[in-house]
């Protein structure tokens, strides 16, 4: 169970975030949509432990991953190498994580030999094959196109449903939310809290 | 599967390059021609022949392994100090606020006043000839690691937090190759003012090396023989900046023409 109990954020005098709680339980999907600039990425820095100076506290496991609004890749080592060395993954594990992304064969290609679509591809076979308890997920589908993102949500729904993982998804997209998420949250105000939403029918 | 074909261009540079290097030898024969004296400016030829009998019968070998011995203890030196202060500079706001001025400070102080301190200070011994050296040269590393710490890719920071990536596998596969550019670029200019540094160093306390044969011959007035040594030590330097430095470089600095 991931906790997260934040009662107060803010850059020098600029108070970003309010009273913000959320629970995610293991095999949970949760969604957190705000327009841009409302401190939907501070949140998600909360979350994942990356910023550390804010009112309150965040119980998470030990195993974290990441899939970032950027591949965030190594571009002078090659695809394997980018899981190998940052998760760990034994060299099987490897071919494993890229089979399910659909990059087998590809292994040995720098990032920059990769499309756009087969770099966020690597990142999300990254991110699993940390074998995380918990994912957080920064618009991961940011910058891509409708197809390329229908595709990269049902891969990642694929993904997830192998895995009893807790997940955060940080987006500004109500389909990616109600695709991915079994719950759905709007950060508003400033400072930002949050309200659970209902999504438009037909998006959940 | 990779290509082996020369590339055109690398091959046009170097042909252009040789043919420079040749009107260089080529405008010195002329004018030692033009002036025919020999005690002054003595032809390529002469400093050549000079050069082989010092080589296989003179101290020329010896003395150029003791300089080149110098230039890699105070290379090795410089780069490790001024790497280290440089990524500290480069990722800590605060310590690079407190040690600018340090920085700004050694930056301007003249090699030859350093020479003379450490001499002053430590002795003429070989302790104080490296130091001197290395002083001379810290700085500049620092600087150019200081810049390259900051242009750090954050997100590759933070991706390596999120998966907990081993301090040395962060060190070696995530930091190095971010500073391998500037890492080269300081080697190169490092070995650069170094070497010339060393042949101060050697000129004003040592008892041996290329800079104190240079002092002798020109306590002698013996021109032929300051150009044959000091020639010769720009062979080795140009060798080791062609053989190592620039395909290491090229090497580092791969993946971006990938």
């Amino acid at each position: 169970m991931i906790g997260i109990d934040i009662k107060g954020k803010s850059y020098g005098d600029q108070p970003v975030l309010g009273n913000v709680r959320l629970e995610i339980a293991s095999g949970e999907c949760v969604a957190v949509l705000g327009p841009s600039g409302i401190g939907k990425t501070t949140l998600l820095r909360i979350a994942a432990g990356l910023d550390t100076d804010f009112d309150g506290h965040v119980t998470r496991p030990e195993r974290i991953s990441m899939v970032f609004q950027e591949p965030t890749l190594l571009p002078w080592r090659s695809a394997g190498d980018n899981i190998s060395l940052i998760t760990g993954a034994s060299d099987a594990a490897v071919e494993e994580a890229l089979l399910r992304v659909g990059l087998d064969g590809k292994a040995d290609r720098l990032p920059d030999q990769l499309s756009l679509g087969q770099r966020r591809r690597l990142s999300l076979a990254r991110a699993f094959a940390a074998k995380p308890q918990f994912l957080v997920m920064d618009e991961p589908f940011a910058s891509l196109d409708k197809g390329l993102a229908n595709d990269m949500i049902a891969l990642t729904l694929e993904l997830l449903a192998d895995a009893s993982i807790a997940t955060l998804l940080v987006t500004h997209s109500e389909h990616e939310a109600s695709r991915l998420a079994g719950s759905v949250y709007l950060l508003h105000g400033q400072p930002a809290n949050l309200a659970q939403t209902r999504l438009p029918s037909g998006l959940s | 599967m990779s290509s082996r074909k020369a590339d055109p261009r690398v091959a046009g540079s170097i042909r252009t390059r040789l043919v420079s290097l040749g009107l260089l030898i080529m405008v010195w024969s002329v004018c030692a021609a033009v002036l025919a004296d020999p005690e002054t400016l003595p032809s390529p030829l002469e400093i050549g022949r000079l050069t082989l009998k010092e080589l296989f019968s003179g101290p020329l070998l010896y003395n150029l392994g003791i300089t080149l011995g110098r230039v890699v203890a105070a290379f090795v030196l410089a780069m490790a100090i001024g790497t280290a202060f440089g990524l500290l500079m480069g990722r800590r706001k605060s310590v690079d606020t407190w040690f600018d001025p340090w920085l700004l400070f050694f930056l301007n102080l003249p090699a030859l006043v350093t020479i003379v301190l450490c001499y002053l200070w430590i002795g003429l011994t070989e302790v104080a000839a490296i130091t001197a050296v290395a002083i001379n040269k810290i700085p500049m590393v620092t600087v150019l690691i200081r810049e390259g710490a900051r242009t750090f890719d954050p997100a590759l920071d933070d991706m390596s937090r999120i998966f907990r990536v081993p301090r040395l596998t962060r060190l070696r596969h995530i930091i190095v190759p971010q500073l391998a550019p500037f890492f080269a670029a300081s080697a190169r200019t490092g070995t650069a003012l170094i070497w010339k540094i060393v042949l101060v160093v050697e000129f004003l306390g040592r008892s041996n090396g290329v800079g104190f044969q240079i002092h002798l011959y020109f306590q002698l007035f013996d021109v032929a023989m300051v150009l044959t040594y000091a020639l010769s030590f720009i062979a080795v330097m140009l060798t080791i900046e062609f053989a190592v430095l620039q395909p290491w470089e090229r090497r580092a600095s791969r993946w971006r023409h990938a």
